[in-house]
């Protein structure tokens, strides 16, 4: 739009005759109010191009904003350090441009920066499962027992909820054409802020451990490496393990030129030692090294519809996964029956997880890759009955200086809900991929002078800080408390009473609006 | 007979008065609650009604104002909790949430009016609802709708107009 039409377009617009104060003239503290219901930057962009008075309004008065919390519903809390009126948090309703409500029942399952990844074919009652779910620890993934494929085939898209811009997933519906209850998408991250560059989207069944999907080009799966989160860092991919592990794939260039995704180095990086009596049933990944110039194939994946016929390097993997379908089979005929080979000894809330996935009735691999998700009973609390659970939480993400951070996180959670759930301790290591270890950071060597993190459960990230953002904080979605690195203490939320809505959600994500100059 | 629901009365600042009941306009205005507050010792011995002055709210404004404030004390005593939007279960619509939709329906005047009533008189559900109203008025509006709406004349230099744009220039 040119500045000089606007201003021919203005001077013919006379104010209305009116005995009422002009709206130019409104108080700054009121407009102040009026801004505070307009959540878009764009908005607020064009509230101060209007006339001088409202370009001082929204510099005196526009917050600068946390990163938004998305519901699964699309529908979004925007919090603020906002220690003033102890209220930092306005909720709003359904992000425009979503799919409308009343036709299709729409899920978020992910998001990368500002773009959303949704389920179009989900039904009300998932809707409802995500979105309100108070339990004792709503930090936790929840097995449901129904284990029943579902008739719906899902359907995928990526949403900008800034610019609007819809990209469909048909490549990525190919893959999992079919889910049961237990199916979930743990995280949708995009390489770049362009849609059409590779997206890993990492689930917790072991069909599809990790699809590398490009829009409009194809996919790549990566069958079952136990991995659960997952980061970008230059050509390779990073996951971790529940065991710590560190494994990585280096995307290549595909030869055939039809721009599907390539993986064309897999390595472990960091290998901890297991507990005594498991195996480590991905060892093969390190034999296989030596020959990865000469190997086209990539072990343990294949592009979709090459199935499990990948040769030699998946010998070792098929091999425990048929053992693994065996297993399912003889818990078929005989739902009780506890075989638990090979696994040592967890502690009890752990196993009875296991029982439940191993109790499985169908052979989807859905709901097969833990979560990375430790639970034990706090013997320390004797006082409480029942005694509240540790849960422990660990997270992959980039730091802004292209290092890779594990944060593992405590928790406190109480066992009945007497009382959200609160963090214990967090601690930050830093992958050192020459050594093959997590280096452990403290104070000012875990964040940059100017970088936070925003970790959520299905899109981390670590920001230059502007606007409210502190410098070397860590906030977290589910409770909402921010971690200060440099001290070693967590600041609980502001949001008072609001804070239970956000906390009810058994799923929340951030995404990042563009940055205001006000 | 002294526990008779007691009433106060309101005049305009175009000099008509309105009666409204004491519980209602106490729990719903902190301004009139403190004039009452005020007022009480020297009522306490005497059966004349008080009649408050509000200068700066019109009749017309004054009995839109009145009519919201009416209807949601009822609300709330029908419901037996703080008729607040936090509590609702996502989804769920609030039982007000036609009445205010209806309420703000109106022109710019009438709307800037309320706006004003609602921070005078500090009413602060009315002041929310009346700003998010005018705020729906701007969203995803361009700036030359937003000026024809409001009446607002474009007083930037053509460099500072410029200026303006470039800053946020992603905005446009």
């Amino acid at each position: 739009m040119a500045s000089s039409t606007m201003a021919a377009s203005a001077s013919s617009v006379l104010p209305p005759p009116t005995t009422s104060p002009s709206w130019s003239q409104l108080l700054p503290e009121l407009l102040g109010r009026v801004i505070a219901h307009l959540p878009f930057p764009a908005d607020h962009a064009r509230f101060r191009a209007v006339c001088r008075a409202w370009r001082t309004a929204a510099h005196d008065q526009v917050r600068l904003q946390l990163p938004w919390l998305v519901l699964p519903d699309g529908s979004f809390c925007i919090t603020s350090d906002d220690d003033d009126n102890g209220c930092g948090g306005v909720f709003f309703d359904r992000l425009p441009g979503l799919p409308d409500a009343a036709v299709t029942c729409t899920v978020v399952v992910g998001s990368t920066d500002d773009w959303l990844a949704l389920d179009c074919t989900c039904d009300e009652d998932h809707l409802k499962y995500v979105m309100g779910n108070i339990c004792s620890c709503c930090l936790l993934d929840k097995d449901d027992d129904d284990d029943v494929k579902l008739k719906r085939k899902p359907s995928y898209l990526l949403h900008n909820a800034f610019s609007g811009a819809t990209v469909p997933l048909p490549e990525l519906e190919a893959v999992i054409s079919s889910v049961s209850r237990r199916f979930q998408i743990r995280k949708v991250l995009m390489r770049s802020s362009t849609p059409d560059d590779v997206i890993a989207v990492v689930t917790n069944s072991w069909d599809y451990n990790i699809i590398l999907c490009r829009p409009g080009k194809g996919t790549h799966v990566l069958y079952y490496y136990d991995i659960f989160d997952v980061a970008f860092l230059g050509d390779w991919l990073y996951g971790i393990t529940p065991n710590e592990n560190l494994v990585g794939f280096r995307l290549g260039e595909d030869d055939d030129d039809d721009g599907n995704p390539v993986v064309a180095t897999t390595r472990r990086f960091i290998t901890n030692p297991l507990p005594q009596g498991e195996e480590d049933y991905w060892s093969w990944i390190d034999e296989q090294e030596n020959s990865d110039d000469d190997d086209d194939d990539d072990g343990g994946g294949g592009s979709h519809g090459g199935n499990d016929d990948d040769g030699n390097d998946n010998e070792d993997e098929d091999a425990e996964r048929d053992q693994e379908d065996e297993d399912d089979k003889v818990d078929d005929q005989s739902q009780n029956k506890e075989e638990d080979e090979g696994e040592g000894e967890a502690d009890d809330e752990a196993q009875d997880t296991e029982e439940e996935e191993e109790g499985c009735s169908c052979s989807s691999g859905d709901g097969m890759i833990p979560n990375g998700v430790d639970v034990v009973q706090d013997e320390g609390s004797s006082l409480n009955e029942p005694k509240d659970y540790i849960v422990t939480i660990r997270k992959l993400v980039k730091s802004r200086a292209g290092e890779l951070l594990m944060v593992k996180r405590q928790m406190q959670a109480p066992s009945s809900y007497s009382g959200p759930p609160h963090t214990r301790k967090v601690d930050i290591f830093k992958a050192d991929i020459n050594a093959g270890k997590w280096l452990p950071v403290t104070g000012n060597d875990c964040l940059a002078e100017d970088e936070a993190l925003f970790l959520s459960k299905s899109f981390s990230k670590s920001v230059r800080v502007h606007g409210d953002i502190r410098a070397r904080f860590v906030y977290f979605d589910d409770t909402l408390e921010a971690f200060d690195t440099t001290s070693s203490t967590c600041i609980p939320s502001s949001l008072g009473d609001q804070v239970y809505r956000l906390l009810r959600c058994s799923w929340l994500t951030w995404i990042f609006p563009q940055e205001l100059v006000v | 007979m002294a526990s008779e629901k007691k009433v106060v009365f309101l005049r305009s600042s175009d000099g008509e008065a309105f009666e409204v009941s004491e519980e209602v306009i106490s729990a719903a205005s902190v301004t009139i609650k403190g004039m009452i507050d005020e007022e009480s010792p020297s009522r306490a011995d005497t059966a004349a009604t008080t009649t408050l002055a509000i200068p700066n709210v019109t009749a017309a404004t004054l009995s839109r104002v009145l009519h919201y404030v009416n209807k949601h004390f009822d609300a709330a005593a029908v419901v037996g909790r703080p008729d607040d939007y936090i509590f609702c279960a996502p989804g769920d619509e609030h039982p007000l949430a036609r009445f205010d939709d209806d309420f703000v329906d109106v022109d710019n005047d009438t709307l800037i009016d309320l706006v004003h009533a609602a921070e005078y008189l500090h009413i602060k559900k009315l002041f929310d609802l009346t700003c998010k109203a005018v705020a729906d008025k701007l969203k995803g509006r361009t700036i030359d709708q937003i000026r024809e709406t409001f009446g607002i004349v474009n007083d930037y230099t053509v460099e500072e107009e410029v200026e303006v744009y470039r800053e946020n220039s992603w905005a446009f």
